[in-house]
């Protein structure tokens, strides 16, 4: 669970039945249903059981579910652990996290429920979006405050509201956030994800954002509609020439193993491990893109 | 459970359903079906809201149903969130959920 | 297209609202609590207001959209909306004023109509079993008689003028029903009035005191009555609560007569009483007018009762009201009626 691929995580209102039923058509490598900001405090509770019997009656076809919850300060935070739990999404996501409290708190409640109904203990993971300058402070404080964490995000409307400024074209208000976001969960080993882009007739401002995202390495980001999936994943893809060295890479070691032979190196440069990670990661990437098909533990384009 | 109020829950959007629940003055369960698919899932709908009901032991009740094409899993949770609020109970008993 | 949710109108919403109103020969009116209006935007300087539609309490009313954009799925999307913060209230049941041209449109958004006046205005619920349930509970106090009477009152208190029409009346007729408004719009509540008018009647046999419910003279039958609107009353409101008690009301009872006092003071009953004769009329239910009674040269008015007992002036109430009524006002329990008639007179209405 923790490696999954996540490079796009499609935002759904949780009040809203069409949208919940079609979002795994998109395939988006998860969906995102949404008990929080996009329900009306009114609606709480026929959202929450609204989603609760959509989990349990639909098959998602390998698209992971993500529930993202109210926060544990709020009048309902609690109900929702206790229904999600039962419906048994993949992961549980917390809003506004400010501290590895936050993360423990939720994990404890999480596993009373997951006892209370025979469930594996772990089996439902955790996400953790910090939208706050003290959550990004204690970003890895918080990325490393449960083994039941899969990967923290940045939500930059809150966080930028916070630090009393606007979002802007280039996201230079973000900088920080992010670096520090993606940092920590390095640090902790887990993954990290980018927040949403809403303009959404600007293609072009959004390319750009991917790609900034993932150069600072981001395994992932949020989105608001299925036209933006193409675009991230795109951007995801390895090129052929990546992959083409990365297939190298891992010829090579496979045969160095094989030989028994230590230091090895390819196109004149010495492959340690790193270099095999980041090549084992490029073919994945590339098989989860559909440029390439892995049969009999090789990778063949 | 027993029906003191007026509970609403769902919309009248595509695929969805306005879920109406009234006290029906002793006078049992009695169901007012509108369908955008009434003849091909009228009965269906009929069903798994009698069902619902029963499992929620509410034995006297005036449901009203708008419905817009809404799959069994939505009429449920529509249905169970307007009981609760015409019940005026706002915890739900998650252990006894199907 | 702006759509846009106005829960506390300022000038410049309202007259949005009637823009459109307007063009469709509607009013606005004073009691709406919320709105919906949405906006053209395809003129990026100057949206205008193209479609709208409000509510009071849980009657929708006011219902309009732009001759240019008719046909276009607006109503259906303003109604949509309507109904949406109108559910979320949790209220029993949701009422609509349209125009009968309308009816198969609400009948898809899960209303039934209930009655329409002429070809202006229809009126519909949204409970499927609204009107006929409160029938049923009509019908059970159903007695036998050759002349059964109805009296519709609001009393706002009970009044020697009030008890005067009941004796009246129930000289005429085997058994009388006096529908009491139930509005709590006015200065005295529901609960107060009926009391005050079961004790200044509790001496008077084949007298039944039954509430009107949403059905008599509310604000959903019967929506400018309580309105101090500058404006002539509309003859279809009260054509419809006529018609409404003729079709259902009157059945249910039994009712071959209604009764009404003659109206010297207010333009608003004196025309519904007008409305109520046609229509009445044409189900074959008799409508006799009572003169009201005088004291000192001049029928006994309520509102003079609710100023002098608010101003204290309690000596000058004992000849206008019964024994009951003056021990009620006495009371420390109608102070909260004393503070609500204070706080709607105006300086010079006090000193008279």
């Amino acid at each position: 669970m923790k490696d999954r691929l996540r490079r796009t995580m499609l935002y759904v209102p949780g009040n809203n039945t069409g949208i919940i039923r079609d979002a795994a058509i998109y395939r988006s490598d998860s969906i995102m249903i949404d008990l929080e900001d996009s329900v009306s405090y009114r609606q709480k509770d026929a959202a929450r059981l609204l989603v609760y019997t959509s989990l349990r009656t639909f098959d998602f076809e390998g698209v992971e579910t993500v529930v993202r919850i109210n926060g544990l300060d709020t009048p309902y935070g609690r109900e929702d652990i206790k229904a999600m739990v039962r419906a048994r999404p993949d992961i549980i996501r917390l809003p506004k996290t400010d501290s590895a409290h936050d993360v423990q708190e939720a994990s404890r409640l999480i596993l009373q429920e997951e006892k209370k109904n025979g469930l594996p203990e772990g089996s439902i993971g955790l996400m953790a979006a910090i939208e706050s300058p003290l959550g990004v402070i204690n970003a890895y404080e918080i990325a490393c405050a449960s083994e039941r964490l899969v990967g923290i995000a940045i939500g930059a409307e809150d966080y930028v509201t916070a630090m009393k400024t606007s979002r802007s074209a280039d996201g230079v208000e973000l900088l920080y956030a992010r670096s520090a976001v993606v940092t920590a969960a390095r640090a902790a080993g887990i993954q990290a994800y980018d927040t949403v882009y809403s303009d959404l007739n600007n293609e072009e401002g959004f390319r750009q954002e991917v790609e900034l995202i993932k150069q600072l390495g981001f395994d992932g980001k949020s989105i608001i509609s299925p036209r933006q999936i193409k675009v991230v994943h795109d951007v995801f893809t390895p090129s052929a020439k990546e992959i083409e060295h990365a297939q190298k890479v891992v010829e090579a070691i496979d045969e160095a193993n094989a030989k028994g032979s230590g230091v090895i190196a390819v196109d004149g440069k010495m492959i340690d491990k790193p270099i095999v990670e980041r090549a084992k990661r490029t073919l994945e990437m590339a098989s989860a893109s559909g440029v390439l098909s892995r049969k009999e533990g090789r990778y063949h384009a | 459970m027993k029906i003191i109020k007026t509970g609403s829950a769902g919309t009248l959007e595509s695929s969805d359903v306005l879920i109406t629940v009234r006290s029906n003055n002793g006078r049992g369960v009695q169901i007012t079906l509108s369908s955008t698919v009434e003849k091909q899932f009228g009965k269906q709908i009929r069903l798994v809201v009698l069902e619902t009901l029963k499992q929620l032991d509410v034995t006297e009740a005036a449901v009203d149903i708008q419905d817009k094409g809404a799959l069994d899993c939505a009429i449920q949770a529509r249905l169970i969130a307007a009981v609760h609020r015409a019940a005026g109970i706002e915890k739900i008993n998650w252990e006894e959920m199907r | 297209m702006i759509e846009r949710w106005v829960s506390n109108h300022t000038e410049e919403t309202i007259r949005d609202c009637t823009s459109v109103l307007e063009l469709q020969g509607l009013l606005w009116e004073s009691d709406i609590e919320y709105s919906v209006i949405i906006y053209d935007d395809d003129e990026r300087q100057h949206s205008r207001p193209v479609a709208t539609g409000s509510f009071s309490s849980n009657v929708i009313k006011c219902l309009a959209v732009h001759p240019s954009h008719e046909g276009t799925g607006l109503a259906q999307r303003v109604v949509t909306l309507l109904i949406e913060e109108l559910s979320e209230k949790q209220v029993d049941n949701i009422f609509v004023f349209t125009k009968p041209s309308n009816i198969p449109a609400f009948q898809l958004l899960g209303f039934h109509e209930i009655v329409t006046a002429d070809t202006h205005v229809t009126l519909m619920e949204q409970d499927p079993c609204g009107i006929s349930r409160f029938c049923d509970q009509l019908h059970a106090h159903r007695v036998s008689g050759e002349h059964i009477g109805a009296l519709v009152m609001n009393c706002n208190p009970f009044t020697l003028g009030h008890r005067y029409l009941i004796e009246q009346a129930s000289r005429e007729c085997s058994h009388l029903f006096i529908l009491v408004v139930s509005e709590d719009r006015s200065e005295f509540s529901t609960d107060e009035r009926l009391a005050l008018i079961r004790a200044g009647v509790s001496d008077i046999e084949s007298v039944t005191v039954l509430t009107g419910g949403d059905y008599v003279i509310s604000r959903a039958t019967f929506p400018t009555y309580f309105l101090k609107d500058d404006k002539l009353v509309r003859t279809s409101y009260a054509r419809i609560d006529a018609r409404l008690f003729a079709r259902y009301l009157a059945p249910a009872l039994g009712v071959t007569t209604r009764f009404v006092g003659d109206e010297p003071f207010c333009p608003v009953t004196r025309d519904y009483n007008r409305q109520l004769q046609e229509v009445l009329g044409e189900s074959g239910i008799e409508v006799k007018v009572i003169r009201r009674l005088e004291h000192d040269g001049q029928a006994i008015s309520a509102s003079k009762v609710r100023s002098l007992f608010a101003q204290g002036r309690l000596g000058e109430i004992t000849g206008l009201v019964p024994e009951s009524t003056y021990q009620f006002l006495s009371s420390p329990a109608a102070d909260r009626a004393k503070h609500k008639i204070l706080a709607k007179m105006t300086v010079k209405e006090q000193s008279v």
